[in-house]
């Protein structure tokens, strides 16, 4: 919908973070029903950290000078990552050992990963959720 | 990504994990028994596991769109084998199933099954059947949590 | 006095290069912006705009409510509460200017 406002902006940001969650959750659910197979190795999900790279970007175009471009070959000084472009990626983790049979799967390290995913899989929906009852209050 | 795909690959952890404490349940259960119907003491048996889709992952930093590593499915059992660890032999002459001549006269051979080894995985099969009962309960709150938009 | 202009969010500045796909395997390079809402020649084509834009909402949620029926490996929970939220937000909105709309309409007509 209308990107250039505020509101909907968080509200997309929070649609995507909750996309994320849910893969995340189930790379998880992965990584815990593999705990004993030989030879795995759990994998991870980065997103979040790529989104705020893309957003702080943003904020430093506005520090930036901006170039007067005479010629269509000419490049303008600073570019911003565009946020909508961010998408998550499922890393392996190839770089640990934990077991004798090359496993590398944590179980405790797993669940709590879990549980702070579900937490704010919460937050995010019920702050999506206070959102639309905003929208919906504007209308009585 | 589906509604249920988390559900599905913590079911088959779940299977995964029970068969595994089946097969040790069996081996304790069978930790003296000399004499099977194939002949033989019996031999301690083990749950081969492996990922659902076994795709090999690849370790390169950057890697084209097709070998990029997907969202797993889960595990299976991929077979119950027996271990060829040798028999252990009891020095017994009195016991009717002991070898009766040869260099190993009077030794009776009895299964290769360790309580202490058994105990052990008795006890991770346990733990992990436990975290995958907690990625269910996850997966439940997460779905009443996305039902509650617009409640 | 140079005027500054104030990049939203949705604008493209710069070295950004229109590839010529020669090959439907080639991808295009085109940064979809979304559409903001440009100036609409009447208030008439605005209202039509709007209109289909709400009947868009209600077919996308018909359809995630059809996938979750019949496939619901494809799409995630959350998805289809979105799309059901947003198909009643914007019902509620036209609902709501149509009903200004015509209660202003009746105070015009009363005047006479």
């Amino acid at each position: 919908m209308f990107l250039a406002s505020r509101m909907m902006k968080t509200d997309y940001l929070l649609e995507r973070a909750m996309d994320v969650a849910v893969i995340r959750h189930q790379v998880i659910a992965d990584n815990i029903a593999n705990a004993d197979t030989p030879g795995f190795k759990r994998s991870r999900v980065t997103f979040e950290s790529q989104l705020k790279r893309a957003l702080e970007s943003e904020e430093e175009m506005k520090k930036c000078p901006r170039a007067y471009l005479t010629n269509k070959k000419h490049i303008q000084f600073c570019k911003p990552l565009d946020y909508r472009k961010v998408h998550p990626k499922i890393d392996v983790d190839f770089d640990t050992n934990y077991r004798n049979d090359k496993n590398n799967v944590d179980i405790e390290k797993e669940i709590s990963d879990a549980v702070i995913n579900t937490l704010r899989y919460r937050a995010l929906s019920r702050r999506l959720s206070q959102n639309f009852k905003m929208l919906e209050t504007v209308m009585q | 990504m589906g509604m249920f795909t988390a559900i599905n690959t913590s079911a088959s952890g779940l299977t995964a994990q029970r068969l595994r404490m089946d097969v040790i349940a069996n081996n304790i259960a069978n930790a003296n028994t000399t004499r099977t119907p194939e002949g033989g003491p019996y031999r301690r048996k083990r749950v081969i596991l492996m990922p659902t889709d076994s795709k090999v992952k690849y370790k390169l930093k950057f890697l084209p769109r097709k070998f990029r590593p997907v969202i797993g499915r889960g595990v299976r059992v991929l077979r119950i084998e027996e271990d060829n660890a040798p028999f252990r032999l009891v020095y017994d002459p009195t016991h009717p199933d002991a070898i009766k001549s040869g260099p190993k006269k009077g030794y009776v051979q009895m299964p290769n099954v360790n309580i202490v080894t058994e105990m052990v995985d008795m006890i991770s099969a346990s733990r992990s059947y436990e975290a995958n009962v907690a990625m269910v309960d996850h997966s439940k709150t997460i779905f009443n949590a996305a039902l509650e938009i617009g409640r | 006095m140079i005027k500054m202009k104030i990049f939203s969010s949705t604008e493209v500045i710069g070295d950004i290069v229109k590839l010529k796909a020669t090959n439907p395997k080639h991808f295009k390079d085109v940064m979809r912006a979304e559409d903001d809402d440009g100036v609409e020649k009447s208030f008439g084509a605005l209202l039509k705009n709007a209109l289909k834009k709400v009947n868009d909402l209600q077919i996308k949620s018909d359809e995630m409510t059809t996938k979750m029926i019949v496939s619901p490996d494809e799409v995630n929970i959350h998805d289809v509460m979105i799309a059901a939220q947003k198909a009643q937000l914007s019902l509620n909105f036209v609902k709501a200017i149509r009903d200004r709309v015509i209660r202003a309409y009746q105070e015009i007509m009363n005047m006479r």
